[in-house]
């Protein structure tokens, strides 16, 4: 079997008429990490947008082979159902849903599209339990409702809690580390490396390199104006960080 | 006898109800009512209160008197078992078959139609100053009511189950509820609005309630008459300390319209008027609500959500009038509306009136579409988009269907409203 999670072949998206992806390419196996950075407006999120399936974007070319699936042809639950996970930018508050019911709804929906058992309240209650204290999420926020009144480092503890709830293949983290303080960003960060395996694979997706000396990657991608224009190892990341994004404009011509 | 003529109605308002037999039960009122009539008439899209009611549906249909023999000993209702005390008025008429009150010291339950000369002082106590058309009509063509009394320090703890339903179609049934509460006396009422092939029928209800000093009264009320008009006008008074709550759930039906007046003539009242609204196809409900606060220390809460789908219209017109000397008032309404489709429609009207100086008072009212962000949201933790959507839609009453009193009743009405 292919070692290969997904798989993305020059994939270009736009908006209103207006090119943000310029041609992607990227390929992710079991076990790696991938870090992609990148200034503002360099397509970053637009490209965990597109992955997870969110229907503002045309895609104009390409192809998202996930674990031999069109990932393109998939709705955003399919996608879900068949282990892609994104932890969001800016995860969403919803007033009058309960955080973990909706959990359950989820669980036992990827279930029955995977013809699999449902899990009983038992097993779901200890999961709950177990996949929290990964990342300490205070008991009562999980009972109240998804993200209400959950502070900036509340609401990036619970993206990973539900990702250790749902046991992803492919975990796309947006920008997580964006509005952490240094705790909870080491919070998080050891949340995301104890459910590293190797059969999984993580996309981290930040803007500095500060997250990755958390989580550590195998793979380092720049990405300018929609298109990656410089690959590495982590180092890139350091060297970045030294010099700035303005360097790259140098030293790749456009 | 006294009979409507096109004196008193135009012609099209006759044509709907110039066949219906005028009532036997209070006959000396029908003299009362034709004058009243006379005077106010039947409104149109020009009365300013019922503009947005879309009355074309009522009127041009012709509805006939409710014929005994239609009545279902073994009906086909639907209904959880919800209470010991179960009312069920069958196209107008007690069906004796599905009727099972308890005896409780304390509580008086007794029908107009065989204690009407009794009654006949209780009626329209709180009504009559409203001049509302439909009531009047309500009392011109009374099929039966029933009247709930109950008794100083009584605290009536199992809710009575009050069903209106209506199993033939084109049928006029004009029907009622009257309830009286002494001191400290209190009561829970669920009501139910259910219609079987009950096509192109119209339900004129309407209830009162007195509720005496501290008495506490809880109202649990539903809608679901698929193709049927349902017009439900209420009227409640308050005494000091008393509090009244009424929720109300209406999600079927070609044209519902509620009338709600709250009289709040003592002191430190409270006053809880909930709603949700869900209409479907091209149904049209409309929910107007008046809380009346005449003496001040009192506190009124509103809040009503609408989920409009399909071609179908829903109204949400809320006033609240505190009087020049109803000083320290806290009154509070709130309407929220989801609009699911590009050929839904909302007009929401939230009004306040305030004479009085020192009180605390607010109303605000928003339309707009699902959370587009919180769907997607949903959706990429593996919720489908149609579970998405019902879990945001529940979220959006929840705080509503979580006072409805009667767990079963709950989620009865859960089901349906979404």
């Amino acid at each position: 079997m292919s070692d290969t999670i997904i798989k993305i072949k020059n994939l270009r998206c736009e908006v209103e008429g207006q090119e943000i992806l310029k041609g992607i390419d990227l390929e992710v196996k079991k076990g790696e990490i991938h870090a992609i950075m990148g200034p503002n407006g360099s397509g970053k999120s637009t490209l965990s947008s597109v992955l997870a399936g969110k229907d503002d974007y045309a895609i104009t070319s390409g192809t998202v082979d996930f674990l031999g699936n069109d990932l393109l042809d998939l709705s955003p639950e399919e996608r879900s159902w068949k282990g892609l996970f994104l932890a969001f930018q800016y995860p969403v508050e919803i007033p009058g849903v309960s955080n973990v019911n909706f959990l359950r709804t989820a669980l036992n929906e990827r279930n029955k599209f995977l013809e699999k058992e449902q899990i009983s309240a038992k097993e779901f209650l200890a999961m709950v339990k177990d996949k929290s204290a990964l990342v300490g999420l205070n008991n009562k926020l999980k009972n109240r409702s998804v993200n209400e009144g959950f502070s900036g480092g509340e609401k990036k503890r619970n993206e990973i809690f539900q990702m250790a709830m749902l046991e992803p293949k492919l975990s796309i983290l947006d920008e997580t580390d964006s509005g952490l303080d240094i705790d909870a960003l080491k919070i998080v960060s050891d949340g995301v490396n104890q459910l590293k395996t190797a059969e999984t694979a993580t996309i981290v997706i930040t803007h500095y390199q500060r997250l990755l000396d958390y989580i550590v990657p195998d793979f380092v991608h720049v990405l300018s104006d929609g298109k990656i224009v410089k690959s590495g190892d982590k180092n890139l990341a350091l060297q970045l960080e030294e010099k700035g994004y303005d360097w790259l404009k140098i030293d790749v011509p456009v | 006898m006294s009979v409507m003529s096109d004196q008193i109605m135009s012609k099209e308002v006759l044509k709907s109800f110039g066949n219906l037999t005028p009532s036997t039960i209070f006959p000396t009122q029908n003299e009362r009512v034709l004058v009243a009539l006379d005077k106010i008439g039947f409104p149109d899209r020009n009365t300013e209160d019922w503009r947005y009611t879309k009355l074309s549906k009522l009127y041009k249909k012709t509805f006939i008197d409710p014929k005994s023999a239609d009545l279902k000993i073994h009906s086909k209702l639907k209904l959880p078992n919800i209470s010991a005390s179960t009312i069920v008025i069958e196209n107008g008429i007690i069906n004796k078959h599905l009727t099972c009150v308890e005896n409780i010291d304390g509580l008086e339950i007794s029908f107009f139609s065989s204690n009407s000369a009794e009654l006949e002082s209780k009626i329209n106590h709180t009504a009559s100053k409203y001049e509302d058309p439909f009531t009047h009509l309500n009392s011109y063509l009374l099929n039966e009511g029933v009247y709930i009394k109950v008794k100083e320090n009584i605290k009536i703890t199992e809710p009575i189950h009050i069903v209106n339903v209506v199993t033939s179609s084109q049928t006029a049934v004009n029907s009622r509820l009257n309830i009286e509460l002494e001191k400290f006396a209190e009561l829970t009422i669920l009501q139910s609005f259910i219609g079987d092939d009950a096509s192109s029928s119209f339900v004129n209800h309407v209830s009162e309630a007195y509720l005496s000093e501290n008495a506490i009264l809880h109202i649990d009320k539903h809608q679901e008459y698929e193709d049927v008009l349902n017009f439900v006008s209420e009227y409640i008074h308050q005494d000091s300390h008393s509090s009244f709550t009424i929720n109300t759930f209406s999600y079927s039906g070609e044209l519902i319209r509620n009338g709600l007046n709250v009289d709040v003539n003592g002191e430190n009242c409270h006053t809880e008027l909930n709603g949700v609204f869900t209409v479907n196809n091209n149904d049209y409900i409309d929910n107007h609500t008046l809380v009346n606060h005449l003496e001040p220390n009192c506190q009124s809460y509103e809040n009503y959500k609408g989920i409009i789908k399909d071609k179908g219209i829903g109204v949400f017109n809320g006033k609240v009038i505190v009087h020049k000397d109803a000083q320290k008032i806290q009154a509070y309404q709130n309407n929220n509306n989801i609009l699911l489709s590009d050929y839904s429609k909302v007009f929401a009207k939230p009004e306040l009136e305030i004479f009085a100086d020192d009180v605390k008072c607010s109303h605000g009212s928003t339309t707009g579409q699902l959370d587009e962000e919180a769907l997607f949201y949903l959706q990429s933790r593996g919720v489908s988009s149609s579970t998405s959507q019902k879990l945001l839609l529940e979220g959006f009453i929840g705080e509503i269907a979580d006072k409805i009193s009667h767990q079963k009743f709950k989620e009865y009405i859960l089901d349906k409203l979404i």
